[in-house]
Order: C-alpha cells, then sequence, then structure tokens
C-alpha cells in the first residue's frame, strides 16, 4: 500500500526524472547528429552536407551563388543547390595562424566585403556568452575542390595587468577599463570594408581590425550622459608628453558600477560614402542607443610620400527618449536608399530607462530625429532594399514597402507534393533579398531551420532542416514540451519525421503508457501541406498528462510495399 | 357529473391554448455572426500624397464565399458622398503579401475623386470596409481615424536659376525665399533649409550640411559682425537667406573660398516640431 507521502514522493522523483531527461535531451539536440545518411561531398574533409543546428542566426550573401549562413551549430553555406556544414575542430587554435577547419560554436555575426568573410564564434559556459574568436578568409583564388584558408583570431581583448589603459586611437590617447576576458565578449555583429574589420563586441565594446597590418584597436564612444564625442580634437597634455582626452573613461560596465550602456556594443553599420568630399559613417547600436560617426580621412606624410590615412571618428550619440528612438538597446541596423532619401533603421528593445519599448525605429534626418513603427515587437534584424523593407521578428517575417504599413507573412511551407516539410516556430532571426540569379530569393533563417522563397509572397518555400535520419521513423524534439517547444500560432508542436511515404495517406494514432488512445489523426496527402505534427493535445483538445506516450505512424514506404504500423516513444513534460 | 367534464374538457383546452400562445411567444435565440473584417487600417502617408487601406477579409461567411472587397470612403463627411476604392489581396497596387486575407490598396490623395484629402481635414474621417459574400450579401465594417500630424509643405522657391560669379575679391549676396506652410499653424515649423549638390562634379557642397533660411525679420545677427538673413518681415512664412557668391580672387584650391561654377541642384525641406518633414521641392541653378 502506498502512502500520500509516499505518492507525493514518487511524483516529486518522477517529475526530476522527467526534468533531468528531458534536460538532457534538450541538450543533447543543440548537437550535431552524429550520423548522417546524406552522401558525403567531393570536399567532405572540410564540409559535410546538411545542417547541423536548426537555428538559423545570420544570412549573407558572397560572390555569384555563396549564401553563408550562420548557424547555431557553426558555419554553413549553400552552392546554390545543397546545404553544407565547414567542419570543426575542438583543438586549440593560435592567434592569427591559418587554419582549414573552424572553432566550434554558434555563429552570432558573418560580415562579407567583396570576396572577404569575416565570422564569429560563441559559446556559453553554462552562465553566460563567451567569445570564441573571429577567422577571416580571402576567396578571391577559392575554388570548391579545395579547402579554405581561414585566419584565425583570438577574441578581441586586452592584454593587460593595470586597472587602467592609456590607448592611442584617433589624434589622441584616451583612459580606459581594460577589458581581459573572453566572458560577456562575444562578437554579435561585425563589418568589413577593404582591410577594415569593425566588432561590435558587447562588453568587448567597438573595435576594429586592421587586416594589412594585423592589429586591433578599441574604438571609444560618447560615454552615456554625452551627446558627442570627438576623437579628432580636445586632447590635453597630462603632463607625461601624452595628449589625453579630458573626463572621458572607457568602460563597459554597468552605470551602477561606474560604466556605460553605450560601451556595450551590439551591432554596427557602415556606409561608405560614394562623394570622395564627404566622410563614411559608421553607425554603432549599444545598450545606451545609437551612435553616429564621421570616419574622418585624413592626409599624412608616409616614407612613400603623401598617404591617406583614415584615423579620427566624430561621434554623435542618439537614445531615447531625446531622440525618439523605442528603445535604447539597439540589436540590429539596416540602411535604406530609396526615392532619393536615405533611412537607418534599427532593431531597437528596452534597456533600463521606464517607457522604452521594443519595436524597429527609424531615421530619415542622418539620426537626427527618430520614429518608431512594429511597437511592441520584439525585432531581431532589419533589412533593406530599394523600396522593400524585412524586419525579422518573433512573431515572423514583416514586410512593407513604405516602412508605415506592414503585413507579416505567414509560416514557411513547402508546399511540393508529399515533402512534409514545414517550419515549426514563430520567429524568424534574419532575412535577405537574394537578387542574383533571375529568380529573385527570399530567405529566412529561423530557429527551426532555413528556407528561401521563389517569390516575394512566400508561396513556394524550400526548407532545410536537420536530419537525423533520412529513412526512419521518429518524433523531434523528444522530450517534448508543447508549451515550450516548436511555438507556431501559440500551439507547439512534436513533428514525425517518416522519410518517404508513398502512399497518399497517412495515419496517426497516440496511446499512453496503458495504451489508450488519446489521439488520432488522418493526414490526407493529396492535399495535406506541411509537416505531420501532434500539437499535444488528445481529442477533447487539453493537452495530455507529463508522461511516456507510443507513436503509431501507418504509412507505406514504397509503391510495392502496403502500409504498415511505424512505432516511437515519446515523453511529454509541459 | 356533465357538468364536471364539460369543466373538464374547458380546463384542457384552456391550458392547452394557454400553452399554444406561451411557446408561441418564447423568444428564439438570435445568431450572431462574427464580423468577416477585421483589422481595419487607414493610412494617409502625407509626404508621398498617398492613401493605404487595409482590413483582413474571412474567406466565408454564412456559408457564401467571399467574392470582392472594397471600401466606401467618406471623408469628413459621413453622410456626404463616397469614393469606391477597390482592394485587393494579389501583392499589387499597395497590397503587401498576395493570399494572406489582407486586402488593401495604396491610391494617391488626388485620385480621390469626391473626398480627397485637405489641410481643412484636421477631425475624424470615415471610410466604410465592404465585403461581397456569394451574389448580394453585403458586410460593411465602418471605420475613422483623425490624420494626426499635417506635414509642413513648400508652396513656392524665389531663387535665381542663373547667378554671375564677380571678378576678383568681391562677394555677391544672393537672396533665396522659400514659402512654407503647415496645417498645424507656421509656428509649428521648427526649421527651412537646402542642400547643394554639383551636378558637375556629382558632389554635395557644404559637406552635404543644410544652408537654413529664416524668418526673422532681418533682426538677428547670424554671422559676425552683422550678417543676417536679409528677411523682410517676420512670421509671414517666407523663409529668407543671403547666400554669398565668391568672387574668383578667392584661391583655386578645392578648399578655398572661391565659389564654384557649373550646374546644382537646390533641394529644400521643411521640418515641423513633430519631427515630419514636408515633400522636398528641387531648383536648379547655374553658376557662371
Amino acid at each position: 500500500m502506498i502512502t500520500a507521502k509516499q505518492w507525493t514522493m514518487l511524483l516529486s522523483f518522477n517529475r526530476l526524472f522527467f526534468f533531468s531527461v528531458f534536460i538532457a535531451q534538450t541538450m543533447a539536440q543543440y548537437h550535431a547528429p552524429e550520423r548522417f545518411s546524406l552522401k558525403s561531398t567531393a570536399n567532405d574533409s572540410f564540409f559535410q552536407v546538411g545542417l547541423s543546428s536548426n537555428i538559423i542566426a545570420e544570412i549573407r550573401l558572397l560572390g555569384d551563388s555563396l549564401t553563408w549562413l550562420g548557424t547555431g551549430q557553426g558555419l554553413a553555406l549553400h552552392n546554390g543547390h545543397k546545404v553544407f556544414s565547414h567542419r570543426t575542430t575542438s583543438d586549440s587554435i593560435s592567434d592569427n595562424t591559418s587554419t582549414n577547419l573552424l572553432p566550434v560554436g554558434g555563429i552570432p555575426s558573418i560580415s562579407v566585403d567583396d570576396q572577404k568573410i569575416a565570422v564569429s564564434f560563441s559559446g556559453d559556459n553554462g552562465s553566460i556568452q563567451v567569445g570564441y574568436g573571429i577567422t577571416i578568409a580571402d576567396l578571391s583564388n577559392y575554388n570548391d575542390s579545395s579547402a579554405i584558408n581561414w585566419t584565425y583570431l583570438k577574441q578581441p581583448r586586452d592584454e593587460s595587468e593595470e586597472d587602467t589603459l592609456v590607448q592611442f586611437f584617433g589624434e589622441g590617447s584616451f583612459k580606459m577599463l581594460p577589458v581581459t576576458v573572453k566572458e560577456a565578449n562575444v562578437t554579435y555583429d561585425s563589418q568589413l570594408l577593404n582591410d577594415t574589420l569593425y566588432t561590435a563586441s558587447w562588453a568587448g565594446g567597438l573595435r576594429r581590425f586592421h587586416i594589412n597590418t594585423g592589429f586591433w584597436e578599441n574604438v571609444p564612444m560618447p560615454m552615456d550622459f554625452q551627446d558627442s564625442l570627438s576623437t579628432c580634437e580636445g586632447f590635453v597634455d597630462d603632463g607625461l608628453g601624452r595628449k589625453i582626452k579630458p573626463g572621458y573613461y572607457l568602460n563597459p560596465r554597468d552605470p551602477v558600477d561606474g560604466g556605460n550602456h553605450n560601451h556595450k556594443a551590439f551591432s554596427v553599420l557602415l556606409v561608405p560614402s560614394p562623394d570622395p568630399s564627404i566622410s563614411d559613417t559608421i553607425w554603432v547600436g549599444t545598450a545606451n542607443g545609437i551612435n553616429r560617426g564621421e570616419i574622418i580621412r585624413t592626409r599624412e606624410e608616409g616614407p612613400d610620400g603623401i598617404d591617406e590615412i583614415t584615423r579620427c571618428i566624430e561621434w554623435v550619440h542618439y537614445r531615447f527618449p531625446k531622440n525618439g528612438l523605442s528603445g535604447n538597446f539597439v540589436v540590429g541596423l539596416a540602411k535604406q536608399d530609396w526615392n532619393n532619401r536615405t533611412t537607418i533603421w534599427a532593431a531597437t528593445m528596452n534597456a533600463d530607462s521606464q517607457g522604452e519599448t521594443r519595436g524597429l525605429s527609424y531615421s530619415r534626418d542622418g539620426g537626427v530625429t527618430w520614429k518608431s513603427t512594429l511597437i511592441g515587437e520584439r525585432i531581431y534584424n532589419v533589412y533593406a532594399q530599394d523600396s522593400l523593407v524585412l524586419a525579422s521578428s518573433q512573431s515572423g517575417l514583416w514586410k512593407s514597402f513604405d516602412g508605415i504599413n506592414w503585413a507579416l507573412f505567414k509560416p514557411a511551407i513547402d508546399k511540393t507534393f508529399l515533402s512534409q516539410s514545414e517550419v515549426l516556430t514563430d520567429v524568424v532571426y534574419t532575412s535577405v533579398l537574394d537578387q542574383r540569379d533571375t529568380t529573385a530569393l527570399l530567405w529566412i533563417g529561423t530557429s527551426d531551420g532555413l528556407a528561401y522563397s521563389t517569390d516575394l509572397n512566400g508561396d513556394n518555400w524550400t526548407i532545410f532542416q536537420t536530419e537525423y535520419d533520412a529513412d526512419q521513423f521518429y518524433a523531434y524534439p523528444n522530450p517534448f514540451s508543447p508549451q515550450n517547444h516548436n511555438q507556431l500560432g501559440n500551439e507547439g508542436y512534436v513533428r514525425f519525421h517518416t522519410g518517404v511515404i508513398s502512399n497518399r495517406l497517412a495515419k496517426l494514432e497516440i496511446f499512453n503508457f496503458a495504451m489508450e488512445k488519446v489521439y488520432d489523426e488522418m493526414f490526407s496527402l493529396e492535399n495535406y501541406n506541411g509537416a505531420l505534427k501532434w500539437n499535444g493535445r488528445d481529442l477533447n483538445g487539453n493537452y495530455v498528462a507529463n508522461g511516456v506516450y507510443f507513436i503509431k505512424m501507418n504509412y507505406s514506404i514504397s509503391a510495392n510495399k502496403s502500409s504498415q504500423d511505424y512505432w516511437d516513444k515519446l515523453i511529454i513534460v509541459k | 357529473m356533465n357538468f364536471s367534464l364539460q369543466f373538464y374538457n374547458f380546463l384542457i383546452k384552456m391550458i392547452l391554448l394557454i400553452s399554444l400562445i406561451l411557446f408561441s411567444c418564447t423568444e428564439t435565440e438570435p445568431i450572431y455572426y462574427e464580423s468577416p473584417i477585421s483589422n481595419t487600417t487607414f493610412t494617409f502617408m502625407q509626404d508621398q500624397n498617398t492613401v493605404y487601406f487595409s482590413a483582413n477579409f474571412e474567406n466565408e461567411y454564412q456559408s457564401e464565399k467571399l467574392d470582392s472587397t472594397f471600401v466606401r470612403w467618406y471623408g469628413p463627411d459621413i453622410s456626404g458622398d463616397f469614393d469606391v476604392i477597390v482592394l485587393n489581396d494579389s501583392g499589387v497596387n499597395g497590397d503587401i503579401i498576395a493570399g494572406d486575407n489582407i486586402f488593401s490598396r495604396k491610391i494617391q490623395n488626388s485620385s480621390l475623386a469626391r473626398n480627397p484629402i485637405t489641410d481643412l481635414d484636421t477631425s475624424f474621417l470615415f471610410a466604410d470596409f465592404t465585403a461581397v459574400y456569394g451574389d448580394a450579401k453585403f458586410i460593411g465594417l465602418l471605420d475613422s481615424a483623425k490624420i494626426g500630424n499635417l506635414i509642413p509643405k513648400i508652396i513656392n522657391i524665389f531663387a535665381d536659376t542663373l547667378i554671375v560669379r564677380p571678378e576678383g575679391r568681391n562677394i555677391n549676396l544672393i537672396e533665396v525665399k522659400a514659402m512654407v506652410t503647415d496645417g498645424d499653424g507656421n509656428e509649428t515649423i521648427k526649421w527651412v533649409g537646402f542642400t547643394s549638390f554639383s551636378l558637375r562634379d556629382n558632389e554635395m557642397m557644404n559637406n552635404g550640411n543644410m544652408i537654413y533660411l529664416y524668418d526673422d525679420g532681418n533682426t538677428e545677427i547670424l554671422y559676425p559682425p552683422d550678417f543676417t538673413s536679409g528677411d523682410s518681415a517676420k512670421g509671414d512664412g517666407i523663409y529668407t537667406f543671403k547666400i554669398p557668391i565668391y568672387g574668383d580672387g578667392f584661391g583655386t584650391e578645392p578648399l578655398d573660398d572661391t565659389t564654384r561654377t557649373g550646374s546644382f541642384r537646390w533641394r529644400f525641406s521643411v521640418q515641423d516640431m513633430a519631427n515630419d518633414y514636408s515633400q522636398t521641392v528641387d531648383h536648379v541653378i547655374i553658376i557662371q
């Protein structure tokens, strides 16, 4: 006889057990599947066919046909036909050395300029995000039968034992708190322009790397209270023969610890000027608004005569509420040129001031004034091309032709007959319009895979997702939490992978541990588009209880074979 | 006995009659149908002088298929005449995504024949979003909205089109005027200005910065020792500035003061206190 206390203990144990299994399985699913049934490629020493993670955070176009993908588990590319994942090494790579294998980690940013590419890597130590460094390559001479020669740069930080550093930048020096760790120092955004790479690395701040000469510079930006900062003038002699910016201290700690949110950089946008009489412009999004910098070209006489050198930056600092941003936490930036008008778009979130909101902020006067749209939406990225603006968000992909009126794409479904491919999430992290071919492609990166549509209405999607086994029947994710996994239109879904189905009817039945049927559904594949999926609810529409469930799917894998039952076990943990 | 039977007979008839009356008077439950139209939107993009309408329409209503959608646009007078604007869900004519059940239309304000929006329309404006289901089932949803801030407008630019550069170290002051207005009151105008772009050299002048005009009645000293705008009357909505044209005796290097010759596009714009901009107006001048 089991007492009430024993029941309570047993239930607690069960909860603990399910929780442990759930966490273990969930974490395990973040790693690349160990077994692929896909065919290897000619260059499989450095690439393998398929994605190793369904999280696609970055999409960048390079050259005629390559589309580079920043995934939750490393770098991938689409070569115009297939997706390949770049192979990685868990071995330590020395700073500034050449490598054909990439570091392990997620890819928060990719930047390209002509044939150059820079990729940043990150992971976590269990409690906080960690920067794993950056790789740079020049693909001018690359062909797809050889390895790419990457140059690895360790996560940029300051080698110093001192409390305060004095660093040279522009026309003088400034004092700063050295950032010596790679924790909270993740390069979330970067931009290449000619031989310079700008990186926005959270507590690592804004830095620029001179590729040809191989050195890093810390780039000072205004302190939280400053409306502007000149790195071109206003320096005074400190008595030691150094020209120092008076009253300035670069410190990315929180304001309560004496630091500045504006020294935590999260997004960067470079706008080269086509007009030689006007400076290039750099936009940097931080946790305290947006900074617009004019990169002043100065002429100096070098050993070989007159050299034009890009050195100092004149900064102007815009923030909520003074300049009209919806929020001070700026995670994405984009530029739009259309109808003789330049618009700067910013994905803005609430930082720590009352009244800040999530949304999409934009300026049409060079940053002086900002307005907001899509208020309340969590925007991850913005993309603009001619009149088209795409905002990737937690609710999906928003599209506009005027920046005022928006429409939301429906989630991506591959409507090819018997395809069963569907993106089971509302979340879209990034989007790009690819106009390199005669048919323009609309690419999206989501938390459930990569997709492109051959039209701008999202009618014809092709979807790329990780695949544990091409032919096997299995449920994913497993364990499944209907209130947390694959959230699509306020429902969570578990996907049933079947491989090829040759008949027109797939019958799903779900039984509890007592083998009582809790749910069934017939998928008529003549008309049904999308994944074979279940939302964790019984036939009355109620969530089923936590526990183990038996999944039976009846279908035929070949025209020569009759339908048969395929079974899998599924753990439900709400 | 007979009386009792008759009484019972009468009683039964009465009960039946009363029951009949009572049941026949029972009120039937009304059937409420949810409107098949939702999320109506009306936006007036003043800088482009375009009007955008959109709404979500259900494909089916009371077993009838959606046939067509349109807006009856009344402007400020709900009892007056209306424009009919046909909506579409085909991804054209202002519709953003085809097939998403959001039917839209973006049209020029000037093409609203009966009720174009004017600066006088500061109160509510009315639009009746209508769907036709089946052959003739008309379902409407009335919406109203206000324009909000009216953007400033440039009415006219007064400036020469040909300027002759003086010789030597002489400076000529050329007067440039812009007549502007704002439906919310001219006092809401923040600034009036223009940028200058060299068409020959494909290059912005003045480092791309705005050259501002003033409506100060020539009373303010803008630059030392005593340079003023040249404006004739304060607060009349005509903004003025005297552009210095430097003669050829001020140097020949790119950064010298000598005014460059050639064709220039002056692009005028106005910003109001709500940070909204006017439509830009271009004026091309030639400096010889």
